[in-house]
């Protein structure tokens, strides 16, 4: 495996396509990843492998493995040569997408050098990406502090997501920091939404304390604090 | 030859998504009289190129670019004890309400050789350049 040391240039555009199906997001990344590849002294044609985490070279933009469709194209962008060879190749034989279960777009590469002193220094890559999730953008619970005192007490939760989703609509997973709140593990947000608002039943913790709420789905979260004072 | 995509977007009549691709001539990169790594900066008005999909002026929108370009062809002899050609970067500026591409080129040659062909039918560059303006 070929270590990349570094990517210049990294460069990013995507934009919301209207019509059916509005989670639809398209991306396209693009950069030179330096190889710096040596060709040994003799004129022997070697293949390698090299891979480059797009995700953490852009904004740690992440995707959704079961959803999203990434496509890449590559090319050698910085060849060189000297007369000791009698044969020289570069190629970029393959170059593939894959996303990994973490949601890190990772970029591969299949590469092959051929030739005495010769040397595969950069390679200028571009990543499209049709991304069909859409993010938490944000939650918010009201009241921010609820008293025990007064019972019952209702604890309104809001979800707003970056854009709307497609129908039938989108599984949100519903998190906390405090052991002994109960929550629903999950709300359902539905098509053409983007944002819900509901009440939440609440199993509350002994003593007053503040808890930490997290929505969240495959490629981001968000959380939000109240307090409970008991 | 030049090719562009737009894609209309919603929220605003001028918001749109666009690819520009083609090959353009590199004239000027000729490394035949220096047998010493030379570097090189092209630019290359792409708002001129597709006047369509990139009509000037360009300055008051807010436009976000992703730029790359390849070497489509090089020509040497084995004349020359060492030979390099390399596409360093690409990237987008505003100049004068005009979109325009810069790419970086570094180039190592002798007595033959041009990290271009120059030829009446071939290119030297290509390059694909995506732009959302809104």
């Amino acid at each position: 495996m070929l270590t990349i040391t570094n990517v210049e240039g990294a460069q990013r555009v995507d934009a919301l396509l209207p019509g059916t199906g509005t989670n639809n997001r398209l991306f396209v990344f693009t950069g030179t990843a330096i190889v710096g590849w040596r060709a040994p002294d003799d004129d022997q044609l070697r293949s390698d492998q090299a891979e480059l985490d797009i995700s953490a070279l852009h904004d740690n933009q992440l995707f959704n493995p079961r959803s999203d469709l990434a496509m890449v194209s590559a090319w050698p962008a910085s060849l060189h040569a000297t007369s000791d060879a009698d044969q020289v190749t570069w190629a970029v034989d393959k170059a593939t997408g894959e996303i990994a279960p973490d949601g890190h777009l990772l970029a591969k590469f299949s590469l092959a050098l051929q030739g005495a002193s010769g040397a595969f220094s950069r390679l200028a890559y571009e990543v499209l990406v049709q991304a069909l999730s859409v993010k938490v953008a944000g939650i918010s619970a009201y009241p921010p502090v609820v008293r025990l005192a007064g019972q019952p007490v209702t604890l309104y939760v809001s979800l707003l997501l970056d854009q709307a989703v497609a129908p039938p609509g989108a599984t949100i997973r519903l998190s906390h920091n405090i052991g002994d709140v109960t929550l629903p593990p999950e709300v359902q947000v539905s098509g053409n939404s983007t944002m819900i608002t509901g009440t939440v039943g609440l199993g509350f913790p002994k003593g007053s304390q503040m808890i930490t709420l997290t929505a969240a789905n495959d490629i981001s979260r968000a959380s939000t604090d109240f307090t409970v004072i008991a | 030859m030049s090719q562009q995509i737009v894609v209309p977007l919603g929220g605003s009549p001028t918001a749109r998504f666009v690819t520009v691709a083609g090959t353009v001539d590199a004239e000027g990169i000729d490394t035949s009289h220096n047998t010493t790594l030379q570097r090189f900066t092209l630019e290359f008005n792409l708002s001129d190129l597709h006047p369509t999909a990139l009509p000037p002026p360009l300055s008051g929108y807010s436009l976000r670019a992703s730029a790359q370009a390849g070497l489509t062809s090089i020509n040497n002899s084995d004349d020359a004890p060492e030979w390099t050609w390399a596409v360093d970067g690409a990237r987008t500026i505003i100049r004068e309400g005009k979109l325009v591409l810069v790419v970086d080129l570094a180039g190592q040659g002798g007595p033959d050789s041009e990290i271009v062909y120059h030829d009446a039918v071939l290119s030297s560059l290509t390059y694909q350049v995506s732009v959302l303006v809104s």
